[in-house]
Parts: structure tokens; sequence; C-alpha cells
């Protein structure tokens, strides 16, 4: 009968592990910190884009002069981008790295992947892994792509983040 | 004789006082039930909980994410507790097949959940989870299907992190050597050395792939497995380790043969100082232990081990090694009249054959000539060796 209890037990912590993927999504809203961005036109890859257009961020494409990385990077490593809010409330990168940056108030750091870097233009492009903003179906046809836009975005103090709105 | 059988005929030999009532049960006891039934009812509930599974994947998309969390969840626990139930009233078949739709309920939860809120991932953590999870039922219920399951669920996220993170996991590893290797030492039955070994090599190699290890590293790798066995398997059982070992090498070799002459892996093979000192720790080692023990024979074995990559030769260098190899176990297959041994430098001469004539002719030669004096001489040369091998067999046959 002891075993059982451990085996229910078992059962609730995997239960209790996916309540909490799907809380924590929600309660981003409440304790969240919310940031606006701006996008990059993006050329549209897929035309049959369907229920979600494909994002791009100007602080994903960092020049030379901000990338504060000594070593040469490989795809997929983690890159922390440290932002800061301009006078146009939109937040604008100070300098990427691969050491978690401090912060001060007006700052947020945000965690990206390492994707490649160009030399001709000088600049290294990241990935922040919020490439895909989820629409009503089918009204994708809707939505210019080439133009840029600002998103809104919920960071929550656990790392987690979501896209809110896009204008 | 079935069990049936024995139950209805040993009955007249009590009452004939050949035997006692109490050997009779020894003897009922030697023949266990055979379980046929539970494997149909595995399939049922196996069939049931794929039907479920698929019914609710072509409903997906018209169920709000809170629909969709309470379906999983309901699933899961549903799964998991009716599978307990039955496994502890009804049967002990059925109860794992279902809680073994829960584990995978659980695996898939994880990814649908993650997909319905967006979220980024940057390794394979959610396949750790799902292997603990395998590997805590194991330890729950103690049946081989969640070691098998486990082992699958790793490999499989090894190779997604490989393929999508360009990196090695290393907790999966460390609960794949750690836990599931402690699992296969204490039960070790042969499928699961089998799998193990297999999940081993799978394991190092996706190591030496995705966290730019030079390649040679594998050369050690195999060679502990094969070092290994003599630990872990006990003597008269078949060395399962030692045969996954040298298949390994085996086709290491072979790539060596092919790929080694090319410039670009002679750059790969510099600065290989701590790669010495570790394969000839390993190397005295086993070197030792083989002429230690009673069959004189299995230093052959590590002639495939000898690194030769850092030779400007190397290729051809492999070549020899490999048909050494084989030679010496036709030799001594003939020597100590050894029927296997002498199979399996008969096979491996033959493969070898093959692939020292591929590399050697396949470029200067016409193709369908290539192909043509190919087959010739495979054609005389196991016409040869079969001739010799029969001569073992009749002479052993004498004896």
């Amino acid at each position: 009968m002891k075993k059982n209890k451990w085996f229910y037990g078992f059962v609730l912590l995997q239960v209790f592990f996916l309540i909490l993927m799907s809380v924590s999504y929600y309660a981003m809203d409440i304790f969240g910190e919310t940031i606006t961005l701006k996008t990059v036109p993006v050329d549209p890859r897929d035309p049959f884009y369907g229920d979600y257009i494909t994002l791009e961020y100007e602080i994903e494409q960092i020049p030379k002069e901000k990338w504060a990385v000594e070593k040469p990077l490989t795809r997929g490593e983690k890159v922390f981008l440290l932002l800061e809010k301009s006078e146009s409330e939109v937040y604008e990168l100070v300098r990427a790295s691969t050491i978690w940056p401090d912060a001060s108030n007006a700052q947020v750091v945000l965690s990206s992947k390492y994707r490649w870097s160009d030399s001709s233009t000088a600049q290294y492009q990241v990935d922040i892994g919020l490439d895909r903003f989820y629409i009503e179906e089918n009204s994708g046809a809707l939505w210019e792509q080439r133009k840029e836009r600002v998103a809104e975005i919920v960071l929550a103090p656990w790392k987690q983040k979501k896209i809110v709105t896009v204008k | 004789m079935n069990r049936d059988q024995l139950i209805k005929e040993s009955k007249k030999w009590v009452e004939e006082a050949i035997i006692s009532d109490a050997q009779r049960e020894l003897l009922i006891e030697r023949y266990p039930k055979k379980q046929n039934k539970p494997l149909l009812l595995t399939f049922a509930a196996i069939f049931i909980g794929l039907g479920f599974l698929t019914f609710i994947a072509s409903n997906w998309s018209y169920l709000t994410d809170l629909g969709r969390m309470g379906i999983l969840l309901t699933s899961l626990t549903g799964f998991y507790l009716g599978g307990d139930w039955v496994y502890r009233k009804r049967s002990k078949r059925v109860g794992i097949s279902l809680i073994l739709i829960a584990l995978l309920v659980f695996g898939s939860s994880i990814f649908l959940i993650g997909q319905m809120y967006h979220y980024t991932s940057f390794s394979a953590f959610p396949f750790l989870l799902w292997s603990i999870a395998g590997f805590v039922l194991y330890i729950f219920f103690k049946d081989t299907t969640f070691f098998y399951t486990t082992i699958a669920i790793i490999s499989a996220g090894q190779i997604y992190s490989a393929l999508v993170y360009q990196s090695f996991h290393v907790w999966m590893s460390l609960l794949f050597i750690a836990g599931l290797g402690w699992i296969m030492v204490k039960k070790n039955t042969y499928p699961q050395r089998l799998v193990f070994g297999t999940g081993y090599i799978l394991q190092v190699i996706l190591l030496v792939l995705s966290e730019g290890i030079p390649y040679y590293w594998l050369l050690t790798f195999f060679l502990l497995l094969y070092i290994i066995d003599d630990y872990v398997i006990e003597k008269g059982k078949t060395h399962v380790f030692k045969t996954i070992s040298i298949f390994s090498v085996f086709i290491l070799l072979t790539f060596q043969v092919f790929f080694l002459g090319d410039d670009y892996v002679g750059e790969l093979t510099e600065s290989s100082l701590y790669f010495f000192l570790v394969w000839a720790a390993l190397f005295v080692f086993a070197v030792i232990r083989s002429a230690l023990s009673s069959t004189n024979y299995y230093w052959i074995d590590l002639l495939l081990f000898v690194p030769v990559f850092r030779f400007g030769f190397g290729d051809l260098l492999s070549l020899i090694l490999l048909f050494m190899y084989a030679l010496l176990w036709l030799i001594s297959g003939y020597q100590q009249e050894v029927a296997r041994w002498v199979n399996k430098g008969t096979f491996v001469f033959l493969i070898t054959t093959f692939i020292a004539y591929f590399q050697l002719a396949w470029d200067f030669m016409d193709r369908s000539l290539f192909f043509f004096v190919g087959g010739v001489m495979l054609f005389a040369l196991s016409y040869f060796l079969e001739k010799k091998r029969r001569t073992i067999y009749k002479g052993g046959g004498e004896k």
C-alpha cells in the first residue's frame, strides 16, 4: 500500500507539472513586465502562412559594436540581450553578451539563440524565439508582412515570454 | 509435454505410487502456465489507447486551450489510475500496457502544451523529464517494458538534441548510464544487454558528432564497452557487449579505409595527446586482462582497437588491421578446430576483401568490369574458404 501512495504522488507530480506549464502562461499577464519592440519587414517565405504571421525584430540584428562576445559562437548558443527603454517607449539594444548582464531600472535582459553572422555587413543575427504571432485563422492575407510594426511582449520574472499584440 | 498433459498424467503416477504428491507439485512447477491471452489483451489495450488519442488529435483544432488541457490531464490520470487498478486487480500485462499509454500521453502532453503556449526551448529538456518518468515507472513496476521505453525516449531525445540544438544532453546520458545501466547490471538478461549496448553506441556517436569531438575518440568508447563486458556479463553467457563493440569498431575501420586518405581528415587528427593517454590506459588494461584470461585468443580482437589514424597512410593500415584480424581468427580457428572462429574469420575476410577491392579498384576500373571481376573474385574466395571450412567440420565430427 505504501508503494501505491508513492505512485499516486508520482502521477500527481506529472499533472502538476503540466498544469504549471499552462498556468505560468496566464500568470505572465499578472506578474510580467510589458515591453515594446520594433519589428523589421520580413519576406514571407511561405505564401500560405495561414494562422500566424512571421516576425523578426530589430534587436535580433546586432551590429558589431554592440556585440560583446569574445569567442566565435556556434549556432544555437545562448546570447543575452541587454535592452533599454528609449524616449519613444520602444526598447532598444544596448549590448549582447554570453554572460548574464546586470540590468538597471529602465533595462531588461532577454535571452536568445545565436543564429549566424554576416561579415560583409558586420552583423550578428540571433533569435529571441518569438517569431510567430498567432492570429485568427485565415486572416493572414490581411496582414501585410513587408511593414515595420511594434510588438508588445510580456516578460515574466521566470524568464518566460510571449507576444501580446502586434500593431 | 505441456502443463495440462502433465497434470493429467501425474495424477496417475501418484495413484500408482510412482511419485509422491510433493514431487508431483515440483514437477508441475517446472512447466509454468503459458501466457497467450495477455498478449492479445495488451494489443487490445494499446489499440484502444491509440484510437482514443487519434480521435483527440483529429478534433484538436476545434478545442480551446483549456479544453485541450482538460482532455490531456483527464486522459493522463485516467490511464495511470486505470492501469494501476487493472495491474493490481486483473491482469498485470494489460495494466502495464495502460500505464505505458499514460507515459506516452505524458510525453506528448509536454510537447502539445508547449506548442499551445508557444514555449521556446533551448535544449532537449522535455525528453529528460519524459525519460525520468519512464525510469520511475520501472522502479515502481519492475517491468522491462519501461526499461526499453526509457531507452527509446532517451535515444530519441538525444537524436533530437543533436539535430535541433547541435548539442549532447549530458543529463539524459547520465540517466542512461547510471539509471538504466544499473538496471541492466541487476537484471542482466540478454535482450536488455543487447538494447543497452546498442543504445550506448548511439549515445557515444551522437556525443562525438554533436560536440565536435574528434572522431577517433570513438575508439576509446568502443574499447571501454569491450572491457566492461568482462565485468557485467558472467562467464558462459553471450558476450553481447564485445560483439557490439567489435562490430562498431569494424565499421569505424571501414570508414577509415575510405576517408582517411582525404586531407580534411588529416587536419582533424592533430593534437591527440589526451586521446593517446586514455587509449593507452584502456588498451594496456585490456591486453593484461586478455593475457590473464583462460582463452588465449581474444587478444586478436584488440588488434582492431589499434589507432592508425596518425599515419599518412592510415587508410592502408586500417585495411591491413582488418585483414590481420580476419586471418588470425581463420588460422587459430583451424588450429584449435573451433568452427565458430573459422566462420567469423571467413565472414570478416570476405567483407574486408570486398572493401579493399572497392577502395582500390572503384576509381580506375570500368564499372561493369568492376562488378564482374569482383563477383568472380568473391565466388572463388568463398568456394575456397567454404571447402576449407567443411574439412574442419568433418574433422571435428570424427573426433
